[in-house]
């Protein structure tokens, strides 16, 4: 049962990502740290006919202590988490970026909290109540969906945590058939060599062509694409505080579905990184915590390899 | 470790001190988005208004209102803040709009901030609006809303309209609008502000803070952060309890007045419901939760439970108190202001003041506690269980061992000077208690009486016998004058001058058992299971122990004090009185009458009057006897026959809008005491009365028979003129059938002989003129003979049909069944031989049949027969008669192996008149049809079951069972 609640939390990063932190960088933070933009913007689905409070639960808030990453002492990070609803919160496309635009804190502003180095280290911090008819209505998605920026507002440290949807103050118990999703994904790979850290991009019927954007991988490992008709076609990778990109046909096959990039580490450091992916209007494609139509298993008849870095083929 | 072991007992204490306050779910708690409340507004008339996700819910005594935005999508829905001035209410929505409300509707738009409306504050001339980002104003005679200059990047809290400014709380400060200037007025992270009577309070995350007329900010209290605290919707202010409620996203939270110490959060439920509004209304307070609907909360007196302390002692100027770890804490002033040092010992077994030091015992232990540290001495002896000690002077202890009387230890010489028990003095050796005042040391013991020894060492006793009201006393004082003393059963007495006179308590109709006396120059102090008394400046009044407390009083001794708290000792622990409960104006139980009742419909009317009948809208005026001012917010009603809760009353009258008939009684709650004040009755309508009814039902009866019989009659009177045009046609109708019948027959019987005539002719030309007659002339001849017989052979079989159907009731016999199958058999012996045809009977049932003989005999004769005539050539013919009895019928079974028949192609005309199933075969067709004729004609029916090639069966019900 608790490994059934663990499956399908509304977390992010969520278990079936292998991913342990978000991570975000105070704003005097160099980009060779992971962090090009020091905000994250995640967005939560509620779904239309769930009526009782919910709760935004913050995992280690602050910049300090544990978790988080000291570039240079003292801890002087300080990173604001601001809860937004009501209309605009998600359909104004500066929200959607994956460079957030000028008005991407659009909607009501429900709660705005910031964090230093003192409260809430190795804890699980809870925002809320909120009622979730505060959040934006989406037609498309089926629910209500609220808005949570992640600001690393000063200092140079990296802020490690995670972010929950919850029906409870206390633990972390999922809104039946919520999600979470992130166009524009700054995380911490698990400090293990070979470890594999999952990525399922959600390819809506519109897309023709996609581009993958890295940052800062530090060519640590690879980083391949496995999708109906992709068996771990190698994705272009970053290097020290570099910007990658790779671009990539989408199949027919592949419209309705989540892909799976798995990014595989081969050393054993503490590595955080930032990853998007554009389709061919430049329009970011959304991360799913829980990948929609599950966590995608493909088997393959045929099977094309293409090495983007290199460009050949392989069979 | 001195330092953390402070912090840990006050920390406990934080713990254990926390009482939480009773709240209750109002009927208004749907499972929708209704159950989010984002702002509550009691107005002058006592009607609560809540903005809530559904729209602005009114609430009043027993209807519940919902004024719903016309355009009704889910974010107009949202109303989520009131503003409001004496005349009107002002709602902003969740999508920036603002309305004004009237007539229970929203009027148009006044204008949009296009963001959440957080807070509104209204004016005659103004309405302001927060959102996070700004703060708008409207503008009455412009009619323009515009936003008012902040500084930047700070996010609004909340607003308030006080003292002529308009008060704004942001994160980054308290600013005040004045005279077209935002200006600062306070620095910090405001959540919220909050209107008390006098003051405007404003809350930061860990602090209250009181904003004066002159925009002075002081700090009234600090609240621990360890709350979790991140939202605070409201503070509600209860002088008489000292205590601030705040809503916040933690629920509850109720802070002492002095603050920092005293703390609890009340959660809604298990799961913790954040309170998002709070509002007072007289005694209610109205919780708006978030997620789970509308509650309230009557605040009663509550005392601080200091479950932890095991014992508490104090003297004239400080007290001290032992915890139940064994942490010694000395006090002066406030129980909770001031402590002066802690000290971890063993858990004493008891201890007492010398002067500004502390002995206590444990053991064969004497430990000295003074301000600079602990010292031990070791007693020459080792009390098992003291009962009390006592610093008698500076050198002397008295010890009460129970069991063993009074020890008198020297200090000086560190040893026992003197032993009292009863072999010198005492008349109980168990002494509960101590007590040295200047007339004497006083001995208590629990059941008796009381010892008095005089400085000189002379005895005096007090015992029923000199007029002591009980032998079970429970304790005694000495206010400086006369000795108090506590019994169970003999209530509160004095000692002055040797003589003891009983205290007559005239308020007081409670049994008279008292568990514990205070006496202080300034007062006394009593209790007993139920309330807590003091008598001070010859005024008595008293105190109910809430029920939380009652479960672990009484617990005999003296009471404790300190400078702002009655101490009485419990099972438990110990109960803290704050004193300035007693000073809460009109906390004894006033006495209230009502004697009339004023009613809009009939005018006015006496206590216990009737009021006649019809739909009253009454006023009752309560009367308040008593010497403080009439504060009726401190009382609840309820008019029984129409209220089924307690109701709140701000004023000394009650208006009720609609009574009917009934009987009503207005009860009264003062604090715990529920007085029945005033009754009377409104008159049943005369059509409600029993008499009335009676009278009615009984009418309505007579009627209905008489209807009934008029019916009866007519119907009667239809139904003969019916039966007569029945009988007149029936008549007709047979007699036309008669003639019918005489007709066929006349016909049929006229007929034959003509048709014999022809055979009988044809036969005579052939035999006259066989020689002379052509070929071709025979042939026709004979053709002519052949039709001739058929002609005949057809009308003979007609008139038998005729015989059997027009026979009418023939007589029936019992007839042997195998005798009229043998007689078949006989007639058809010719047709059997030809074909070697088998007949097997079977009867086990029964022989014999109730039944006419002809027509048994012409059934079983034709059934017999065809089964012989309708043979299969390959095949000897069988034919079988079996007896069958079921729960309907007697009856026979007929079958044969013969040609059998399509019963599917012919069912309809199975038993059709010159019907035939084989032309090869003579036949007429009459046969079945006649077979059936006669079955149905006696009460029976008949069953076919048939295959082609295979054979027949003809299941004959004949004689139907009587039940």
């Amino acid at each position: 049962m608790l490994f059934q609640v663990g499956l399908f939390a509304q977390t992010i990063p969520n278990s079936g990502e292998n991913i342990d932190y978000l991570s975000t960088f105070g704003s005097d933070a160099e980009g060779q740290w992971g962090d090009n933009d020091h905000i994250q913007i995640v967005f939560f689905l509620i779904p239309r006919d769930y009526q009782k409070p919910v709760y935004i639960r913050v995992f280690d808030p602050d910049c300090g202590g544990q978790h988080d990453l000291l570039t240079e002492a003292p801890w002087d990070t300080r990173t604001n988490f601001s809860i937004y609803g009501g209309a605009q919160a998600h359909s104004e496309k500066d929200a959607q970026r994956h460079e957030p635009g000028p008005n991407y804190r659009s909607g009501n502003l429900l709660l705005s909290l910031e964090f230093s180095s003192t409260t809430g280290d190795d804890e699980w911090y809870t925002l809320g109540p909120f009622n979730p008819a505060e959040g934006e209505f989406s037609r498309e998605l089926g629910g209500y969906i609220f808005k949570v920026i992640v600001n690393g507002v000063s200092g140079n440290d990296g802020n490690a945590y995670k972010l929950s949807l919850s029906t409870s103050k206390d633990a972390n118990i999922p809104v039946p058939g919520g999600n979470a999703f992130t166009y524009n994904y700054t995380f911490r790979l698990k400090v293990a060599k070979d470890a594999v850290a999952h990525i399922y991009p959600f390819i809506d019927d519109k897309v023709v062509s996609f581009k993958q954007y890295n940052f800062d991988f530090d060519n640590e490992g690879e980083i391949k694409l496995y999708s109906v008709t992709k068996n771990g076609h190698i994705l272009a990778m970053s290097g020290e505080n570099e910007l990658s990109f790779s671009e990539h046909q989408v199949d027919p096959k592949e419209r309705g579905k989540s892909m799976d990039i798995q990014i595989t580490k081969s050393e054993n450091r503490v590595n955080d990184m930032t990853f998007y992916i554009l389709n061919q209007y430049n329009e970011a494609i959304p991360f799913f915590a829980i990948p929609i139509g599950g966590v995608p298993k493909y088997s393959f008849n045929i099977d094309v390899k293409y090495d983007y870095v290199n460009q050949k083929r392989s069979y | 470790m001195r330092y953390f072991l402070v912090l840990a007992f006050v920390w406990m204490c934080h713990c254990a001190w926390g009482q939480e306050m009773a709240v209750y779910p109002t009927s208004y708690n749907a499972q929708s988005k209704a159950a989010f409340i984002y702002d509550i507004h009691v107005d002058s008339q006592a009607v609560a208004w809540f903005a809530t996700g559904q729209g602005l819910l009114q609430k009043t005594i027993n209807t519940d209102t919902l004024i719903q935005h016309p355009q009704k999508t889910y974010r107009s829905n949202f109303v989520t803040s009131i503003g409001h001035t004496k005349r009107s209410l002002y709602c902003g929505f969740f999508d920036g709009t603002v309305y004004r409300v009237e007539n229970l509707s929203f009027s148009d738009s006044l204008f949009s901030t296009h963001k959440e409306v957080l807070a509104l504050a209204a004016k005659e001339t103004s309405v302001y609006a927060a959102t996070t980002e700004a703060v708008w104003v409207y503008d009455f005679k412009t009619k323009k809303p515009q936003q008012l200059p902040l500084p930047s990047n700070v996010l609004v809290r909340d607003l308030a309209l006080w003292n002529g400014g308009l008060y704004i709380a942001t994160n980054s400060g308290l600013f005040v609008w004045k005279e077209a200037e935002a200006q600062q007025v306070q620095k910090g992270n405001f959540l919220d502000l909050s209107q008390n009577e006098s003051s405007l309070l404003a809350t930061t995350y860990e602090n209250i803070w009181d904003i004066s007329p002159s925009d002075n900010v002081t700090k009234r209290c600090s609240f621990d952060s360890r709350l979790a605290v991140n939202e605070v919707h409201g503070i509600c202010v209860l002088p008489e309890w000292q205590q601030y409620i705040l809503a916040t996203n933690e629920g509850l939270v109720q802070i002492d007045w002095q603050g920092g110490v005293k703390q609890s959060t009340t959660r809604l439920s298990e799961t913790g419901t954040a309170v998002n509004a709070i509002a007072k209304s007289g005694p209610t307070l109205w919780l708006g939760t978030y997620g789970d609907g509308i509650w309230y909360a009557t605040p009663a007196f509550a005392p601080t439970y200091l479950s932890l302390v095991s014992q508490f002692h104090s003297s004239s100027n400080s007290w001290a108190s032992l915890s139940k770890t064994g942490v010694l804490e000395k006090g002066t002033g406030t129980l909770f202001g001031s402590a002066g040092y802690q000290h971890s010992l063993p858990r004493l077994q008891d201890f007492c003041f010398k002067g500004d030091s502390i002995l206590g015992i444990r053991g064969n232990q004497l430990y000295v506690v003074t301000a600079k540290g602990t010292g031990a001495i070791t007693l020459p002896f080792e009390p098992e269980t003291v009962l009390d000690m006592l610093a008698i002077n500076r050198d002397t202890l008295a010890i009460s061992v129970q069991y063993q009387g009074v020890y008198f230890y020297s200090m000086k010489k560190r040893s026992v000077v003197q032993q009292l028990t009863t072999k010198n003095g005492l008349l109980h050796n168990d002494i509960i208690q101590l007590l040295n005042t200047p007339e004497g040391l006083f001995f208590l013991s629990r059941e008796s009486g009381i010892s008095k020894q005089m400085p000189k060492g002379d005895w005096h006793y007090y015992t029923t016998a000199n007029g002591l009201p009980s032998m079970e006393n429970t304790a005694i004082a000495y206010d400086g004058k006369q000795i108090w003393i506590s019994s169970e059963g003999g209530g509160l007495a004095t000692l002055e001058d040797d003589r003891i006179t009983k205290v007559t308590l005239t308020q007081s109709t409670e049994p008279e058992y008292y568990y514990g006396v205070l006496a202080k120059e300034n007062g006394v102090w009593f209790y007993s299971r139920e309330r807590v008394f003091q008598i001070k400046n010859q005024q008595l009044q008293s105190l109910p122990i809430p029920s939380f407390a009652r479960s672990v009083v009484p617990f005999e001794g003296p009471l404790q004090y300190t400078a702002d708290n009655i101490i009485i000792p419990c099972y438990t622990g110990h109960i803290a009185v704050p004193l300035q409960s007693f000073d809460v104006t009109n906390m004894y139980p006033a006495q209230y009458n009502a004697t009339r009742v004023y009613s809009n419909l009939s005018g006015t009317f006496n206590n216990g009057e009737s009021l006649p009948s019809g739909n009253h809208e009454i006023t009752i005026r309560i009367h308040k006897q008593s010497k403080y001012p009439n504060h009726y917010d401190k009382i609840i009603y309820q008019l029984e026959g129409y209220h089924t809760q307690w109701q709140s009353t701000s004023g000394a009258a009650i208006t009720i809008p609609s009574v009917r008939s009934g009987n009503y009684r207005l009860l009264i709650k003062d604090y715990d005491r529920t007085l029945s004040i005033l009754q009377f009755e409104v008159a049943i309508p005369i059509w409600r009365r029993p008499w009335f009814v009676a009278i009615a039902l009984i009418l309505i009866g007579l009627l209905y028979v008489l209807l009934i019989r008029f019916r009866t009659q007519r119907l009667k009177a239809q139904n003969a003129a019916l039966e007569a045009l029945v009988a007149e046609r029936t008549k007709d109708l047979a007699e036309r059938n008669t003639e019918l019948q005489q007709f066929t027959y006349a016909i049929s019987h006229d007929l034959k002989n003509p048709a014999a005539n022809i055979n009988f002719l044809v036969e005579a030309i052939h035999e006259d003129f066989k020689d002379e007659l052509s070929k071709e002339v025979q042939l026709y001849l004979k053709q002519l003979a052949k039709a001739g017989n058929k002609l005949y052979s057809n009308l003979l079989d007609l008139l038998e049909v005729l015989k059997n159907v027009n026979a009418g009731e023939l007589p029936k016999e019992n007839v042997s069944i195998s005798k009229v199958i043998e007689g078949i058999k006989d007639e058809i012996s010719s047709q059997i031989e030809a074909c070697d045809a088998k007949i097997q009977v079977d009867l086990p049932h029964f022989d014999t049949l109730y039944y006419n003989k002809v027509n048994l005999h012409s059934v079983l004769y034709n059934l017999i027969s065809n089964g012989i005539k309708y043979r299969r050539e390959d095949t000897t013919p069988k034919v079988k008669i079996q007896s069958f009895e079921n729960k309907g019928y007697l009856g026979l079974t007929i079958s044969d192996n013969g040609l059998g028949m399509d019963l599917e192609a012919n069912k309809e005309m199975l038993f059709g008149l010159f019907k035939r199933f084989h032309d090869h075969v003579e036949g007429s067709g009459v046969g079945l049809y006649l077979v059936n004729a006669v079955v149905e004609k006696n009460g029976g029916r008949i069953e076919v079951d048939s295959t082609v090639g295979k054979g027949t069966t003809f299941t004959l019900y004949l004689v139907p069972k009587t039940p």
